[in-house]
């Protein structure tokens, strides 16, 4: 090994990153950008901050709101609206459809009409929004029958009322903790996109500095003085050591701000899942970069690049989208497949550690699979590229290039 | 000393090289002449190993060449290429680097061969901001940035202006003071005459000429040229073994056998007339050049 050449040519891909006014002002921007989305997220605004506990996020009960009548309507059915709503409406007597339109126009929440067997309501607001408050055409409907059945409207109201039961988890050692959900669950999908958004850019900058360096025939240059391994390698650690201080750059400004301010919020098992994601971006990063060094060198132009690298991508999107079910379902038996499959193991891994207690052995289990694994393939992504580095005009075979090292 | 030994390649149905032979010597300037597809650029490929060969043998000092002499040998290679975002005062010690100096060494040598090369001032300036001559340049310094033992230059002059093509020879020149074996094709056979102290040309990836440029000279056919104020009737009794091979402007150019005595051919001519001019010449290099290329076909 030429360790001497392999550092200078890692040290100039560090040097070329860091020069680039693109790269240093998109990674102050990400760690600006997460450092954002952290005070948002313990300041309590966000899906995942304290307001979301208190489960009414409806907006119908917190202010006095309008209902327009048509006509008639039972006390039963009044009851049953404002027990639906927590509180009691200004009911707007109107005399007919179009002044209950218009009422809704003017700021009425919803209209009931025909005795409460018709609802005029506003258009939602989101396609998930219901367009009257949840649960209040059933409501009516109870009152509708107990009324024909002799009931007043403080039975209506009594049997609509929620009792007053208490859930309560029984810890059995599975699933999400309860408790801590909210948190880890926002780490489990921060770090799985932020793993998936580095491994995707890091690739990609490895598959263009193979082409680059092929394409412009500075190569040729380099040959004789680093051999292809080395050349490569050099470029994979020097891209490696950049996309992991760039994580760490993103991920520690918002991880001590968490830490200082509110140093609750975090779940259990927070450091060890973002440490996971830093660790399993090195490790991704050697399985996927190796890899796609040595199929870029068999491009010959910037445009034949997607398609030799195209397989690997499939496999990476493929893998990303694995963290999905294992983030609804993290001790599934896909997410404990997924978790010694080299592949899917940078993506899933993190997820699980953050949402649940993973053994520390089997995350270090699933990392010497990946480490094991990211070798061999860089070995026989290194014969592709010392068989195609320097052959020109156009595409050359898999074939070609597996028998082409030394030509 | 670098030697190639009856190297051969073949691709495909093409046989690029096909026993081709010859050496540099420390110290010596090597012109490497030959027709296009003539095998040079195979056969400085096979120097630096970055392609193989199906037989023969490159040798340095008299043992096969090493990884680490190929290392540290300059190369220019036929397609350049550099870095073009990297500023050329940075890429240049970069290879100096690679290529087994320091740091500090690299710094220095880089600086002087910049202001040499009349791009001193643009040192900080990325590549592809320079003019494609300057970038020429910057390729041309990185082959000799670290002072190899062994420099293989493919075509190192061509697309250059008079000025650069001068400046270089004079960079290549102290190359070879300095002890270096330098190796270079051209198609410049003119500047290649001037220039190097042996050449190798040729053909069809076999050498047919190869030797000091001097004795190659000498071993061609002297020329004489002699202008006659008279008629043209002594060139009917001319001795054997001289040729007429040109007349210009009552000019006439004779190509003289090894046997044949100059003076005799003057006497001839003064029975036509008074000699007015006369000059007995070498061969040019690129006459050898066009004989060999002859003799092969």
């Amino acid at each position: 090994m030429r360790t001497r050449q392999v550092l200078l040519v890692a040290q100039r891909e560090i040097r070329q990153r860091l020069r680039s006014k693109a790269f240093v002002g998109t990674t102050a921007l990400l760690a600006v950008v997460v450092l954002g989305a952290a005070i948002v997220f313990t300041s309590g605004v966000g899906p995942f901050g304290a307001a979301s506990a208190t489960g009414d996020t409806d907006g119908a009960t917190t202010d006095d709101f309008e209902v327009a009548v048509v006509g008639e309507l039972s006390e039963p059915a009044r009851a049953a609206i404002t027990v639906t709503a927590g509180v009691e409406p200004v009911w707007l007597e109107v005399d007919d459809l179009e002044a209950a339109r218009q009422a809704i126009a003017d700021g009425a929440l919803f209209a009931v009409a025909d005795g409460g067997t018709r609802l005029l309501a506003r258009q939602p607001s989101g396609p998930f929004e219901s367009p009257v408050p949840f649960g209040t055409v059933e409501a009516l409907g109870v009152a509708a029958s107990m009324e024909a059945a002799g009931a007043d409207a403080d039975e209506v109201d009594a049997a609509l009322r929620p009792a007053p039961i208490q859930i309560e988890t029984v810890q059995t050692g599975e699933g999400v903790d309860a408790e801590t959900a909210a948190g880890r669950f926002a780490v489990a999908y921060a770090g799985s996109f932020a793993l998936y958004m580095a491994l995707a850019f890091f690739t990609q900058i490895v598959a263009t500095g193979v082409i680059e360096e092929k394409g412009s025939r500075v190569v040729e240059l380099m040959l004789p003085a680093v051999p292809p391994r080395q050349l490569l390698g050099g470029k994979l650690l020097g891209l490696g050591l950049v996309g992991t201080a760039q994580m760490v750059v993103i991920v520690v400004p918002a991880l001590v701000y968490v830490l200082v301010r509110e140093p609750d919020l975090l779940p259990p098992g927070t450091g060890a899942a973002l440490a996971s994601v830093v660790v399993f971006f090195a490790l991704g990063f050697a399985l996927y970069a190796g890899v796609t060094g040595g199929l870029a060198a068999m491009a010959s132009r910037v445009e034949d690049l997607q398609a030799v690298i195209m397989p690997l991508w499939a496999i990476l999107i493929g893998a990303f989208m694995l963290s999905f079910p294992t983030l609804n379902a993290p001790d599934s038996t896909l997410a404990v497949v997924a978790t010694y499959v080299p592949f899917s193991a940078p993506f899933v891994v993190p997820v699980r550690l953050a949402l649940v207690e993973l053994p520390l052995w089997q995350a270090v289990l699933s990392g010497l699979i990946v480490l094991i694994t990211a070798g061999l393939l860089t070995l026989l992504a290194a014969r592709l590229y010392e068989g195609s580095i320097l052959r020109g005009g156009g595409k050359v075979g898999y074939l070609a290039a597996w028998r082409g090292a030394k030509t | 000393m670098l030697e190639l030994d009856s190297l051969r390649r073949v691709f495909g149905d093409v046989v690029a090289l096909d026993g081709l032979s010859f050496a540099v010597r420390p110290g010596q300037l090597c012109g490497f002449l030959g027709p296009n597809g003539s095998g040079k650029t195979t056969a400085m490929r096979a120097v630096l190993g970055v392609t193989r060969l199906d037989g023969g043998e490159v040798r340095w000092q008299g043992a096969p060449i090493t990884a680490e002499m190929r290392a540290a040998t300059g190369y220019l290679p036929e397609e350049r290429g550099l870095y073009a975002k990297m500023p050329i005062g940075e890429q240049l010690v970069y290879f100096a680097r690679l290529h087994g100096s320091s740091t500090a060494d690299a710094n220095v040598r880089v600086a002087d061969l910049l202001d040499k090369l009349g791009l001193g001032d643009r040192i900080g300036d990325p590549t592809e901001k320079l003019s494609l001559g300057n970038q020429q340049r910057v390729q041309f310094a990185a082959a000799l940035v670290h002072e190899p033992d062994l420099l293989v230059l493919d075509e190192p002059f061509s697309g250059l202006d008079p000025i650069a093509v001068d400046t270089m020879s004079l960079l290549l020149r102290e190359q070879a003071e300095r002890g270096a074996a330098v190796v270079f094709s051209s198609h410049q056979l003119d500047l290649v005459e001037d220039l190097c102290t042996t050449v190798a040309i040729v053909n069809r990836g076999r050498t047919v000429l190869h030797g000091e440029v001097r004795e190659l000279k000498g071993r061609g056919p002297t020329r004489l040229r002699v202008s006659v104020d008279g008629d043209d009737r002594w060139l009917s009794s001319v001795p054997v073994g001289a040729d007429v091979v040109g007349r210009n402007d009552g000019e006439v150019t004779l190509v003289l056998g090894d046997d044949v005595d100059a003076v005799g051919v003057l006497q001839h001519a003064r029975t036509s007339g008074v000699v007015t001019s006369m000059s007995l010449e070498q061969p040019r290099l690129s006459e050898l050049f066009r004989d060999a290329m002859e003799e092969r076909a």
